[in-house]
């Protein structure tokens, strides 16, 4: 027997040791699975997809130590591994390492955006980077109106000591003195008020929510028609209502979705400058 | 299973245009966005002017990939809706549907089905059979029902009880009945009396 036959034979293996991984996981037998899925990794360890498997169980028993190993072996050993990225972002979110947690998770939708629908998870991934974007956003915003809200009280107070000491100054003229402070206090004010708007939440505009779930895009798609809608929500609609537009009642078939890579663009944007449009209910 | 991150957000939607569009949609009294009541008012230069129509939504586990179920809870006299029933024979409910349609979308088109009605595709054919062969007795019928079924009597909640308790209903009973049907007074009368 040569090498390459043994190595076909090892992976052989390592397949039949998943498969028993894949048995006892769906019956919620963790500890068996994961002892599958060793066996297969010690036979064939270069294979991402063990390596996932198995990170799973670990997050199933919230063992978020294992559960980060894992992932993190599996991302180097495949870095498009949609479901690496994603278990990892969410095994540094469990120990606050917000930033890192967060781009593991922005990594991961990006992959998972129109890749291989059966295993689509867009919107799983999407809950919980809204949850985290949410979260630093609040903590953020109440440090940002702390700190302008302190601003302006220190320029008011700027002002008004200015104004006593013009009038001190100059006797005859109050009423001309007068009238400038309070024009000045009013521009102020507005100029504040602009500095909060994005910070405070409204509504997120028509042309960056799907004509279907009513939300934000995560995934959108454009059809032949010019429509863009959520991707997973088109696809639903194709199979249970009918081959057709929903808006244009155009025929629609799945092949003709097309990415629509310039509203994403203009969501991320959005969502950066406003990150209450994050909250999800 | 419903959607009903979207269901809510159809409801903050209705709520902020209600003004312009005279058309409510909001949870029954158990606040299950499953069942809802839906409110159009009659368009002018109908006989179902003035008028105010309470439909019964149930929202179905597919929606919105499959559409809400409606009819009539106000009675009203229309060859596309049954006298007796109030179920309603309108496409865009049916095969015609599509998840971009809305329940305000849908309410509008209810509405806009008042002031064209369609006799040649109808709900009830007794209606229609009159909309065909007596059209002034039809408006006469139509604006009839309207004016006995669908004004809203300006009394308020308490006073519609006294009512109905004058009538020999228990002061309980009474006030579920309204509850139930949404306060239209004519609707709890009938509910109270088939119960």
């Amino acid at each position: 027997m040569g090498p390459n036959v043994s190595l076909s034979s090892a992976l052989k293996q390592a397949e039949l040791l998943r498969e028993d991984g894949n048995f006892y996981f769906k019956k919620e037998r963790f500890g068996a699975a994961i002892d599958a899925y060793t066996s297969a990794i010690t036979l064939c360890p270069n294979v991402a997809v063990y390596w996932t498997n198995r990170a799973l169980c670990h997050l199933k028993r919230k063992d978020w130590t294992k559960l980060e190993e894992d992932c993190r072996k599996a991302v180097r050993l495949d870095n498009n591994s949609v479901k690496g990225h994603y278990m990892l972002g969410l095994a540094l979110l469990q120990r606050k390492e917000y930033a890192e947690g967060v781009k593991q998770l922005e990594k991961a939708l990006d992959l998972g955006r129109g890749a291989n629908p059966k295993g689509y998870m867009v919107e799983e991934i999407w809950q919980e980077l809204a949850k985290a974007k949410y979260m630093e956003w609040e903590h953020a915003s109440t440090t940002r109106s702390w700190e302008l809200q302190s601003l302006k009280e220190a320029c008011e107070t700027a002002l008004q000591e200015k104004h006593i000491f013009e009038v001190s100054q100059m006797e005859g003229f109050v009423d001309e003195v007068d009238t400038s402070l309070s024009k000045q206090l009013q521009t102020l004010a507005s100029v504040f008020e602009i500095a909060e708007e994005a910070d405070r939440p409204t509504e997120v505009p028509d042309y960056l929510c799907c004509k279907i779930t009513l939300d934000i895009f995560r995934d959108p798609v454009i059809t032949p028609s010019g429509v863009t809608y959520e991707r997973s929500v088109i696809l639903e609609h194709l199979q249970k209502v009918g081959t057709f537009d929903p808006i244009t009642r155009e025929p629609l078939f799945q092949s003709q979705l097309v990415p629509n890579l310039a509203i994403k663009e203009a969501v991320h944007a959005f969502l950066d400058k406003h990150g209450w449009a994050y909250r999800t209910d | 299973m419903i959607d009903f991150a979207r269901v809510q957000k159809e409801l903050q939607e209705c709520s902020r245009d209600v003004e312009k569009s005279g058309i409510k949609v909001t949870p029954k009294s158990d606040g299950c966005l499953a069942r809802l009541i839906g409110t159009i008012p009659g368009p002018s230069g109908t006989p179902y002017e003035d008028g105010t129509f309470q439909i019964e939504i149930t929202l179905p586990d597919g929606y919105p990939f499959e559409p809400p179920k409606m009819h009539f809870a106000t009675k009203v006299w229309h060859p596309n809706i049954s006298s007796q029933s109030g179920a309603i024979c309108l496409d865009i409910l049916k095969d015609q549907w599509s998840p971009a349609l809305t329940l305000k979308t849908a309410l509008l088109s209810v509405q806009a089905l008042l002031s064209a009605p369609q006799p040649d595709d109808p709900q009830d054919a007794v209606v229609a059979q009159q909309y065909l062969r007596d059209y002034q007795t039809f408006v006469g019928t139509a604006r009839y029902w309207t004016e006995t079924f669908a004004k809203t009597s300006s009394l308020g909640v308490e006073e519609k009880v006294q009512k109905l308790v004058e009538m020999g209903f228990p002061e309980a009973q009474a006030r579920n009945a309204l509850e139930a049907v949404g306060g239209d007074e004519n609707l709890a009368l009938e509910k109270l009396c088939s119960g």
